[in-house]
This record gives structure tokens, C-alpha cells and sequence, in this order.
């Protein structure tokens, strides 16, 4: 199999992806470190390329770590501008995580062309995040009665919902991870909830095996250089390295 | 003026009952119909300077430029009167395969406030129905909306769908994931950060 040693990697993920992360660094020797950054940053693509890089800044101090493997996306372009100054920075060419659930860019952008409506249901999101359904509009709705008051409560929950009424499925994925009957149970709930189509997709972990194992071809994966970042091409390469240009790398 | 001056600090509150009866009380004491829509439009400037400073969020902006929308629907009739009508036309939406609306609707709303008339064509827009409508109404911007990076590239399908059609139409594209950098490599004429920004934008677009 592989002659060489795998180079030592330190993993940067996002708690969506931890419980498929535990499950399939397990026994990895050459995985010298680890940090789970907290999912709601998703929403705060700003606040999350901050904890990213300082995440980057830290395992770099780890002389041991050779490669930085990344387990997001684009993530609404997060990824963007961040850097290593000595490691190499690697993440699959992908949107978000979905892509790594699936198993391959090509298969999601087909499924999103052939159902935009669709709103994704993993263990990881459903673990970390409140996923629409009741729950989530009834908290919600006692958010808005404190702060706005009835009428406009109202009418923000209109808005919200009209929101989700774009949306038209529920589809849940998983690697063979975690409670499937219990994900999708919650996910068929939720569904029923909104009036949405439930959908399950068999993910396909070769994606994650092979970001995880260093098996990084062009196709499938970028690594970005000391002096280079990531940047979206809105082609199906989802992204290029890029050089970072003296003056961001002097601000702040 | 205090009654103009309840009427603007309800605005901003999102108190829309408010709103609608200071409104009313406004037209009642025949004050100029051009002051009372200042005030309006003086309370959209200060949510959107406020959104853009991150110190209000998406709900108190919704709210507002609900409670604007109702007292708007009071002044419209005695604007007419007034031979005050909006200068400039918008078509908004959201690009093809792009669901997300609560950004692009908040951009419509600000750009109301900001006496633009609006029409505002929804979600999933393909390009050939953003120029169409350009076209039919006369517009003078074409405003896109993307959330996703997945849907960005149907902004430079509209761009060039815009540009081959021999329309004169001004594009704005906006969104979470776009940017200025990207504005320009699709040539779009402008890019709105925000909601407020997008106003800014719009108004010099129309005034160059």
C-alpha cells in the first residue's frame, strides 16, 4: 500500500461533521491533532474565518503537524483568506458539508438543480442545531412575543414560515453514523411538520476516508501553500488556490 | 416637528399601529405630504444604519419596514395628490434555483422606503424573466439576490442575458456570499453589502 508515512495532519472541523469525524479518524496514527469548532458559527461566516484562523495559528505551533486538513466547505465563503506559515492548508472542493456526506460535489449539485427546495437533515445538524420543525417554531415565537409583541410576533412568524414554505423536503443523510431510525424518525417529524416531501440519501464516505487518509488528488481536493489561500470559482472546481495579497496580509 | 418626530421613532420601533395613526393625524393637519414621507424615509436611513452597524437584526429591520409599509399605504393616495411619485423603477429577486428571500425582501422594502418603485418578481428568477420585466416596466435597475455559492453564477447569466438583450438596465447583485470582487468579474454595475448599502448604491447608480 502506501510505501512512504503519511505526513502528520492536525484536523480542523466543524461539530456537524464530529461524530463521522470520530468514527473515521479513529486509529489514525499520523491525525496529530484535533479541534471541533462550534457549529452556530455557520451562520457567521465573518465571526467563523476568525476562529478558523486562529485555529490554524495554534495547531501551526504543533512542530509535529505537517498538513492542516479542513472539514468544511466554502461555508458561504468563511474559508476564504485563510492561510498557514509553515503548513499547507487542505479541504475538499466542496459548498458545506453536505458535500462530504454525500461524497461527491458532482452528485450534490445535481440533487440541488433537481430539488433546490431541499433542506438537509444529518446526525451532526440535527445534534447541534434546531432543525426546522416544531420545536424550532415554537421557541422561536416565545423569542418574538418578549422582544416584539404579539402582532409583529405574528407577522415574524408569517415571514418565517413563508420562508420554509420555499422550501418543499426534507432530506436526511448519513455515513452509517450515528442512530439512523432515530434521525430519520426526527426528520420525517419535522417534515410532517411543515408539509415538506422526506427524502433519505445513502452517503458515501470515500470523500472524508480519502481527505482523512491524505489521498488528496487535484479532482476532488485543493491544498493551499503558505502564501496562498482559498477562493471560490463558480465553476465545478467550487475553488482555487489563490496568493494572498500583501495588504491582507498585513491587516489586523 | 413632534408629531413627524413620534412618527419616525414608531417607525423604527416597528410599533405599526402607531405608525398608522400618527400617519393619519399627519395628513389630517394637512402637513406636506414630501415631509411626512421624510420622516419615513429618515426612519429607514437609521435601521439601516443600525443593521449595518450590527447594532438591530433581521427582525427589527422586518418590523420597521413593516410599520413603514402601513403608514406608506396612508400617504400613497395624498403623494399622487401631490404629484410626488417615485423617479426610479427596480426589479428585484432572487436568482435561479435560489429560494432565499428574507435578504432580497429587505432590500425591497428599504428601496420602498427610499421612494423606488419596486417590483419585486420573487424567488428562482431566471435571467430571461429579470430582463423581461426590465423591459415591460421600464426599469432602471435590475437587483439580484443569491444565498447560496451553489446559485451565484445564475447573477452572471443575468448580467450577460441583460447586456445581450440590448437593454440599458442597470444590474445590482447582493447576498450573503457575493461581494464587490465579484460584482465587478460578472460586471454588474454595483454591489450592495447590506440592505442599507444596497439603497446607497442604488440611489448614486440612478443619479450618475
Amino acid at each position: 500500500m502506501n510505501e512512504k508515512p503519511l505526513p502528520k495532519i492536525g484536523i480542523i472541523a466543524c461539530a456537524v461533521l464530529e461524530m463521522e469525524l470520530n468514527h473515521f479518524s479513529s486509529g489514525l496514527e499520523h491525525v496529530a491533532s484535533l479541534e471541533i469548532m462550534k457549529q452556530d458559527l455557520h451562520n457567521q461566516p465573518e465571526l467563523l474565518r476568525a476562529e478558523l484562523q486562529a485555529a490554524i495559528d495554534r495547531m501551526e505551533k504543533l512542530a509535529e503537524v505537517e498538513y492542516i486538513v479542513l472539514l468544511f466547505g466554502l461555508c458561504s465563503r468563511a474559508i476564504e483568506g485563510l492561510h498557514g506559515e509553515r503548513c499547507p492548508l487542505v479541504a475538499a472542493r466542496a459548498h458545506d458539508c453536505i458535500t462530504l456526506l454525500l461524497g461527491d460535489k458532482n452528485r450534490y449539485a445535481s440533487y440541488a438543480a433537481r430539488f433546490p427546495g431541499t433542506y438537509w437533515y444529518s446526525p451532526g445538524w440535527i445534534a447541534t442545531n434546531t432543525q426546522p420543525g416544531k420545536v424550532r417554531y415554537e421557541s422561536c415565537y416565545e423569542e418574538y412575543l418578549e422582544k416584539y409583541g404579539e402582532d409583529n410576533a405574528d407577522y415574524l412568524m408569517e415571514l418565517e414560515q413563508s420562508w420554509m414554505h420555499e422550501y418543499n423536503r426534507a432530506t436526511y443523510v448519513d455515513l452509517g453514523v450515528g442512530d439512523r431510525e432515530a434521525g430519520l424518525a426526527y426528520t420525517r417529524e419535522c417534515a410532517q411538520y411543515l408539509n415538506w416531501d422526506v427524502d433519505c440519501q445513502e452517503g458515501e464516505p470515500s470523500l472524508l476516508r480519502d481527505l482523512l487518509n491524505c489521498n488528496w488528488d487535484e479532482e476532488r481536493f485543493l491544498i493551499v501553500r503558505p502564501g496562498e489561500t482559498f477562493h471560490i470559482t463558480t465553476d465545478a472546481r467550487v475553488m482555487e488556490a489563490r496568493k494572498i495579497k500583501p495588504e491582507t496580509e498585513t491587516c489586523r | 416637528m413632534e408629531l413627524l418626530n413620534n412618527l419616525t421613532e414608531a417607525v423604527k420601533k416597528g410599533k405599526r399601529k402607531d405608525a398608522e395613526a400618527l400617519v393619519k393625524q399627519a395628513v389630517e393637519q394637512k402637513l406636506e405630504a414630501g415631509t411626512i414621507l421624510d420622516s419615513l424615509i429618515a426612519a429607514m436611513d437609521d435601521i439601516g444604519r443600525r443593521f449595518k452597524a450590527n447594532e438591530i437584526f433581521v427582525p427589527e429591520v422586518l418590523i420597521a419596514a413593516r410599520a413603514m409599509k402601513t403608514a406608506m399605504e396612508i400617504l400613497e393616495p395624498v403623494l399622487v395628490d401631490a404629484g410626488i411619485k417615485p423617479e426610479y423603477k427596480v426589479v428585484i429577486g432572487t436568482v435561479r434555483g435560489d429560494l432565499h428571500d428574507i435578504g432580497k425582501n429587505l432590500v425591497a422594502m428599504m428601496l420602498k422606503g427610499a421612494n423606488f418603485e419596486v417590483i419585486d418578481l420573487g424567488t428562482d428568477v431566471t435571467p430571461e424573466k429579470f430582463v423581461e420585466a426590465a423591459r415591460d416596466n421600464g426599469a432602471n435597475i435590475i437587483c439580484m439576490s443569491a444565498l447560496l455559492t451553489t446559485t451565484m453564477p445564475a447573477m452572471k447569466e443575468t448580467v450577460d442575458c441583460v447586456k445581450s438583450s440590448g437593454l440599458k438596465t442597470l444590474t445590482m447583485i447582493g447576498g450573503a456570499p457575493v461581494t464587490q470582487e465579484y460584482a465587478d468579474e460578472i460586471g454588474a454595475s454595483g454591489y450592495g453589502a447590506d440592505a442599507a448599502t444596497a439603497v446607497e448604491v442604488a440611489r448614486s447608480l440612478v443619479s450618475a
